[in-house]
Formats: structure tokens, C-alpha cells, sequence
């Protein structure tokens, strides 16, 4: 009986086994509604639907059976790896592989893009106009966009669009939005009751805002949670058509009705997953994808070098706009006192933070803040200089001396000081952890006591406890580079306007900082925004709340064997809005 | 002194662990940096840093040296309490029997069944980081090969004629424990106890390898974390991830010797 048992159970075995080797697919999801996506298990290759070419698998990128006679050479299927998860399609969010896509317009509608220059273009806007005064704003839009069910992108999707953004999704840049009319058959307008046309346009193009389809998330509230093939129906130029969470890869198909910045020249983009960059980077190197791209993080400097001067992989290398940041807890002693956060500014070791940041492309930053690949930058601004003995001595004239002779200063009026240091949580902590170490010796280097606070780095919930509620005297963060338009400075303010919302991590609260931030990201000119921008540099110089470790040089590779007219921009790489309608196969 | 000249593996062994014990309690004297102390990044092996600098430019040898201290602290304290927990089960179990014993077993069987490593990483997750909560983690679910095999053997003595008359005559139980159980447990104890300092210090690597370790404090573990985050592999920075695989196999070892081979020396 035991043998007969025994035998069954290893001839199941022996079954499952073969059945797991099979490379034979079938499709998990069921029938999938028309050109809504479909999830397959390891292996599945989508067939294409609209595209009339033959697409081979693993990043060939051989022309069009029947090309234009003059036309552009497609790329037949475009493969970018990334770190980001392939695991949810939402278009309301800016989640794993898909959302981080959506800066570039992939399946969404974006309504303008931010060029190589930094300029605003419109992308499914056709054209657009703005008032004098910055409160209202005209625009047509693309006739014949469609969705990827099939249905076309109609006057009332655009009305809906804006009113759901306003009020269900609350968007920030949204609240002052009073009017949305429809002027003609491809003709809008939106009016502010303040001068928010500029503001809200430089932060749409942080994938905070698109074109929704009324017919899909009309009374959706809890859109985040949508999880159905609807949920990544957009109106962009690529339609998701297949994804597979084992193998985490997702493949997008071409939608021609949606060309918006001309002939869309790939033919397919699938979107592969890496464990992390170093396994993306040996792909690369075989030559298993064709591009790097997740937003923000570039590939480590630590890395690259292992892949310096390979053939056809280049580097992508380009000034970052991306920084880590110090903010001084300015609520509380000792970080209220101007004069100790000056000396602590010389106290730093900036060469090493920077080293440990950006390895030997890491150099050490200017006093205001921002990067020289931000707008705005002011170069006139004095460079942050790592001066122990300056330090000690502003110490010790600011009244921080060792009074006990235990090694460690005391605050004028005698108390101890033990400083919280709260390195931002993240899931991938190394390098916070790495600054907080730094930040940590340098302290201990001027005799100022301080510690790392272990609760902080442990868990996301306790770390944005603490730094809301300004419960810190140190705090380490990151500013992305999407976010060089509105700058770290957003990150440094304490308290929001009326009707704002989103992150801030500051607690220096001035209402020149405010006053500063807001003129600047509501300006309706480049002469405004500019003036603004050097006023907080300015004030981050002299009132020192918060300083920025490094400026950065970032890598996004990419290879150039099979693929051509990629356009590297600075801070995001060579996968960006531009590159479904410029690239071509070689 | 005779017996241990002759079981070579457990000299060996003892000789290691005697190694690490007093490069820890020489620390501050043996180390030739602060091993906090930050300077040039990425150097390599030379006469002024026998083990090149890491990333942040601190002397990897020093932060090999006082990375024995948290190592072999977590790993000694975790077995002390895996030995505690695991003998005082034992000894409940195997000399009250029944009910008792049942209980416990039951307990053992429970725990056993519990996968140790994602339990250990959900109460690193939830408790309060720090030392103590790292050593708390490694030994919650240490103590059962330890309970179970003192188990049986407390079972064994308490079945012998000398324990029965005892318990004939009277003789309090602490007496009977502490004075003729305990002590031919001594053996068994020194092995399980040898194990487990080798276990929890593999588990502490392993943990601040993923870096759930203890934070600002050089271990190995954490060493070989940051060697591996920095990239020193694909670097070939065989300085800086080398060291600790090596130190911490040896230390293992150490134990590991003197567990089984110990536990041979008896037989």
C-alpha cells in the first residue's frame, strides 16, 4: 500500500513538473474585453492586434514587413528595463513600472510634456494660449485621439477630466479652478480664479494629470483601488496589451489615432522588470534591453563604472537634478538658532557625503540649495565649504561650548545636546543610511552630540510622523528630479497655503519661504519664476534651514546597436515623451 | 588537559573562539582607527589600511575588529537565553512528566513548525530596533532543538535508581534539579549552547546582511551589506566583502568545533 502511495505521489510529481517546464501558455485573465489588456504567465508573447508587423521577441528591432517607402524605420518592439514593479496598472497613479511610464506619456493623455530644455510642449494639447493675467487658459486638442477600448476622446471626457481632478482626485494645482467651457469641437478653456495657469501646467507634467475617460471613472471615488483591465485604458499613444506578473513584463501596442507629436516610430514598448540595477545592467550589457528607465533613480555611480566602455552601451550620462537634502529641525533648540545651524554648515563633510552619494562624479554643492541644472540656479551663491575648525570656532562663539569637559558642547544655556538625525525611510535606505553615518561623524568630529534615530529608519509610518510633526533635529531627504521645477524648496516648507496638499518636511517657518515658493511656482513668466528662485537660494544662504548634500551626475544607458535618434535628457534619460514618435531602427 | 590534547578538532576550536574573544575585549586597543571616523573613500589595501576604506572612507579593519564585539555579543546572548529558555522547558518536561510534559511538547512541535527565518523578520519588522530586540528576534524560535533534546534526556536520568530514591527519600525537587540533574546535563548544555552561538551569529549576519541589523554598529553582517549595496563585487573589491565571509565562516567554525566535537569528547 505504502509503495503504491509512494508511487502516485512521484508520479505526481514527476507531472507537476513537466507541466511547470511547459513552455505552452494560457492565459490567466479569461477573455479580455476588446483591447483591454491581458495578463499571461511566463512566456506569452501578445500577438499584436494593430500593428501590422511581424514583432520578434527578445528586442530585436528589425524594420516593418512593408514600411513607408520614405517614412521613418519602426521600431518593432522597444524593450526598457527598470527596477519599478510591473504589478499595477492604474492610470490615476503614479505606481510602479506603468505609472512611472506615465511621465512620458505612454498610455496617457498628458496634456503637455516639459522638453529636453525644460520647456513646456504641448501633447494632447494641440496648442494652447495664456492669459496676460495667468487665470485663464485656451487650448484645442487633438481631433481623433481615441481611447484604447475604442471609443473616441470626446468634449465631455475633457470637461470631466478637470472637474475629476479638481474634486475627486484634488489635485492642489486644481483648487482656484472655476470654469472649464468648451468652446468649439477641439476648443477649450479653463479659468482660475487666481493666476494658477502656469502652476498647474508645471505640475501636471509631474503625471499628476491627464485625460480621463468619463465613461470609465465617472463615480469612481476610491480610484486608486481600481484594478480591471479599465483601469489602464487611456488615450495615449501606446495601449497596454498584455502584462505578466511572473515574469514581470507588460507590452504596449501602438495607437496611431493618438500620434501627438507625429508618426509614432515603435511599434511596440515592453516593459521588462528588474530585481535591481545590476542585473538590468548585465541584460543591458547581453543586450536583452534596449534602455534604461525609472523615474528618478539613475543607475548607481558605483555600478557604471563596471560597464565603462562597453560597444554599443552608452552611458547616458547627464547633469542630475536630483538631490539629497539636510533640513534642520528649526523648531526647536538648537536647530532655532541661526548661528548654530551656520556653524554646522561648515561641519559637514561634504567630499565624502558626495562620494558616497555620486562616487567620484559627486561634488559638493553651493549654500542655496539648488542644482546647477535647475532652473533658476544661481551661481553668484557661495559654495558650502567642509571647515571643522570654522565650525568649532562658530560653535564656540554662538555659545556651544563643552562646559562639563565630557567631550561634548553644551547649549548656551547648559542643557545637554544629543541631536535626532532621521535619515528619510525609504525601501531602499543605503545611501540615507550612508548620510545619516556621515552626518553622524562630522557632528561628533566638531564635539556637537548626536544619534541616528533607529525608530525612523525602521518604519515609513513613525518617519512621517516625526517629520510632520517636526519631532527632529536633523533630517536627511531626497528631492527627485521630476521635481526640479517646483525645487527641493517644496520639501523645506512648513505649512502649506489654503487649499495646497501634498508632501512637505519643513518646520523653518517663515513666511518668506512661503510667500518665495508660491511666487515662484505660480509665476506666469520666466522673469517672475527666476526672481523668486534666487530669493529662497538667497535665504537658504543666509538663514541655512536646509542644504543640499551634492550636485549628482546621472546615468540613464541605453544602447545604441540596433536603435538610433535616441535624445539623452538631462536628469531623465533617453525614455521620455519624445521617444515614441523620434527614435528609429537602424 | 590530556583528553582535550588529544581531541584536536575542539582545540581547534577553542583556539578560535579564544581568538575572537579577545580580539573583542582588545578592540579599542588592536584597532588603529575609529572605525567611524570618515576619510578617503575606496582606497585600497595599503600599510596605512591593511584592508583598504569602505565608502564613507572608514578602515574596513578596524571595522572588522569591533565588528566582533556586536557579532560574537549577539551571538553568546542570544544562545545564553536559547540555553535558558530551552533547559528550563526540559527540565519541567522531563522530570514532572504528564500533563506538563505534554504541554510542552506541544509547544516545542508548535514553534518547531514555525518557519524561523520570516518569523524572526516580522519581529524585527514590529519590535523597536536595537540590540535587544535583534537577540529577541533570533531566539524566539532557537530554544526547541535545545528543549527537545534536553528533554530526553532529563526523561533518561530521572528514570535512573539514585533520582527514584531521592524522590523516595524526599528530597526537594530544586535539590534533585539543580544538584543531580543539571549537572549531568552539563554537556549536552556546552554543545547546544555552542550551536547556538554559531546559529544566532549566522542569522544576525544574515540579517544585517538584508540590513535589518543593528543600525551605527559595526557587524559583519552590516559590512557585507554595504560591500554588497556599494557594488563591490562587479567592482572586484575583494578587500572590502572577503573579510567578513571569511570572519564570520571561521567564528562559525570556532563553535561548530567545539559543538560537535565536544559533544564527541563525551562519547
Amino acid at each position: 500500500m505504502k509503495r503504491i502511495l509512494a508511487l502516485t505521489l512521484a508520479l505526481l510529481l514527476c507531472i507537476g513538473l513537466f507541466a511547470g517546464c511547459s513552455g505552452e501558455t494560457k492565459n490567466n485573465g479569461g477573455t479580455a474585453p476588446t483591447a483591454a489588456p491581458t495578463q499571461q504567465p511566463s512566456g506569452g508573447e501578445s500577438a499584436p492586434t494593430a500593428a501590422p508587423t511581424q514583432q520578434p521577441s527578445g528586442g530585436e528591432t528589425a524594420p516593418t514587413e512593408a514600411p513607408a517607402p520614405e517614412g521613418p524605420k519602426h521600431v518593432a518592439n522597444l524593450i526598457v528595463g527598470t527596477t519599478a514593479a510591473n504589478n499595477t496598472f492604474n492610470m490615476t497613479g503614479q505606481k510602479d513600472a506603468f505609472g512611472r511610464m506615465n511621465y512620458n506619456g505612454l498610455t496617457q493623455g498628458n496634456f503637455v510634456y516639459r522638453d529636453e530644455n525644460g520647456d513646456l510642449k504641448p501633447y494632447f494639447f494641440e496648442s494652447y494660449q495664456i492669459s496676460e493675467d495667468g487665470t485663464v487658459l485656451d487650448f484645442t486638442w487633438h481631433e481623433g485621439a481615441i481611447w484604447h477600448d475604442g471609443q473616441p476622446v470626446t468634449a465631455d471626457d475633457i470637461v470631466f477630466s478637470f472637474e475629476y481632478m479638481r474634486d475627486v482626485k484634488k489635485v492642489g494645482s486644481l483648487s482656484n479652478l472655476v470654469n472649464i467651457e468648451i468652446l468649439g469641437d477641439h476648443a477649450g478653456r479653463l479659468t482660475f480664479s487666481h493666476p494658477d495657469v502656469y502652476y498647474w501646467m508645471n505640475t501636471s507634467v509631474m503625471n499628476t494629470s491627464c485625460v480621463y475617460a468619463k465613461h470609465i471613472w465617472e463615480g469612481v471615488t476610491d480610484y486608486s483601488s481600481v484594478t480591471g483591465p479599465e483601469a489602464a485604458i487611456g488615450c495615449g499613444p501606446f495601449k497596454l496589451v498584455s502584462y505578466d506578473l511572473d515574469s514581470q513584463t507588460s507590452v504596449y501596442e501602438a495607437v496611431p489615432e493618438n500620434a501627438f507629436l507625429g508618426e509614432i516610430t515603435v511599434d511596440k514598448v515592453t516593459v521588462q522588470s528588474y530585481a535591481d540595477q545590476a542585473s538590468l545592467m548585465m541584460a543591458m550589457a547581453n543586450g536583452e534591453c534596449d534602455a534604461y528607465y525609472t523615474y528618478a533613480s539613475p543607475i548607481d555611480a558605483t555600478l557604471i563604472d563596471s560597464f565603462t566602455g562597453m560597444p554599443d552601451l552608452d552611458l547616458g550620462e547627464s547633469p542630475f537634478a536630483g538631490s539629497y537634502q539636510m533640513l534642520f529641525g528649526c523648531s526647536r533648540a538648537p536647530g532655532d538658532d541661526v548661528d548654530f545651524r551656520q556653524a554646522i554648515a561648515y561641519a559637514i563633510d561634504y567630499p565624502t557625503a558626495a562620494t558616497t552619494i555620486n562616487g567620484e562624479y559627486g561634488r559638493p554643492s553651493n549654500r542655496g540649495v539648488l542644482n546647477p541644472s535647475i532652473k533658476g540656479f544661481d551661481s553668484s551663491i557661495a559654495m558650502l565649504e567642509y571647515d571643522p575648525e570654522t565650525a568649532k570656532s562658530m560653535l564656540e562663539a554662538a555659545g556651544y561650548k563643552d562646559v562639563n569637559g565630557d567631550g561634548w558642547r553644551e547649549a548656551p544655556d547648559g542643557s545637554a545636546i544629543d541631536l535626532s538625525v532621521i535619515p528619510q525611510y525609504s525601501s531602499n535606505m543605503e545611501v540615507r543610511s550612508r548620510l545619516g553615518e556621515t552626518v553622524v561623524a562630522s557632528l561628533k568630529a566638531v564635539g556637537v552630540n548626536c544619534h541616528i534615530d533607529e525608530e525612523a529608519i525602521s518604519n515609513s509610518e513613525i518617519w512621517e510622523d516625526k517629520v510632520t510633526k517636526e519631532d527632529y533635529d536633523i533630517s536627511i531627504t531626497f528631492c527627485t528630479s521630476g521635481m526640479s521645477y517646483s525645487t527641493p524648496f517644496r520639501y523645506m516648507l512648513a505649512e502649506l497655503r489654503e487649499g495646497d496638499s501634498g508632501w512637505h518636511w519643513g518646520s523653518y517657518h517663515s513666511q518668506e519661504l512661503k510667500d518665495y515658493y508660491y511666487a515662484m511656482t505660480e509665476a506666469i513668466n520666466d522673469e517672475a519664476y527666476l526672481e523668486n528662485s534666487k530669493k529662497l537660494q538667497h535665504l537658504a544662504d543666509d538663514e541655512m534651514f536646509a542644504l543640499t548634500f551634492a550636485w549628482q551626475t546621472s546615468f540613464f544607458p541605453f544602447r545604441t546597436d540596433k536603435i538610433e535618434n535616441w535624445g539623452n535628457w538631462k536628469s531623465w534619460g533617453v525614455i521620455n515623451s519624445e521617444t515614441w514618435f523620434r527614435i528609429t531602427a537602424k | 588537559m590530556t583528553k582535550l590534547k588529544s581531541n584536536k578538532a575542539m582545540l581547534a576550536g577553542l583556539v578560535i573562539i579564544a581568538f575572537f574573544v579577545l580580539v573583542a575585549c582588545l578592540a579599542d586597543l588592536l584597532s588603529p582607527y575609529d572605525p567611524s571616523a570618515l576619510g578617503v573613500a575606496y582606497q585600497k589595501p595599503s600599510a596605512e589600511h591593511l584592508l583598504g576604506t569602505n565608502d564613507l572612507g572608514q578602515d574596513i579593519f578596524s571595522e572588522m575588529i569591533y565588528g566582533v564585539r556586536v557579532s560574537l555579543f549577539l551571538g553568546i546572548f542570544s544562545a545564553l537565553i536559547v540555553t535558558f529558555v530551552g533547559s528550563t522547558l526540559a527540565l519541567i518536561a522531563g522530570y514532572y512528566g504528564g500533563a506538563a510534559d505534554r504541554i510542552i511538547c506541544a509547544l516545542t512541535d508548535i514553534a518547531m513548525a514555525v518557519p524561523s527565518l520570516p518569523l524572526t523578520l516580522l519581529l524585527i519588522a514590529y519590535l523597536k530596533s536595537g540590540v535587544f530586540s535583534l537577540v529577541l528576534a533570533i531566539s524566539i524560535t532557537a530554544w526547541t532543538g535545545t528543549a527537545r533534546i534536553l528533554r530526553s534526556r532529563v526523561r533518561q536520568i530521572c528514570q535512573l535508581p539514585y533520582i527514584k530514591i531521592e524522590k523516595t527519600l524526599g528530597v526537594k525537587t530544586p535539590v534533585i534539579l539543580f544538584r543531580h540533574v543539571l549537572p549531568n546535563l552539563k554537556d549536552i548544555l556546552l554543545t547546544r549552547m555552542a550551536l547556538s552561538v554559531s546559529g544566532a551569529m549566522m542569522t544576525e549576519s544574515g540579517l544585517s546582511f538584508l540590513g535589518l541589523g543593528t543600525y551605527g554598529q559595526k557587524s559583519w553582517g552590516n559590512i557585507l551589506h554595504f560591500a554588497f549595496f556599494r557594488n563591490s563585487i562587479l567592482r572586484g573589491q575583494v578587500w572590502w566583502y572577503l573579510p567578513p565571509i571569511i570572519c564570520i565562516c571561521v567564528a562559525v567554525m570556532g563553535f561548530m568545533l567545539v559543538g560537535y566535537y565536544g559533544q564527541q569528547k563525551k562519547d
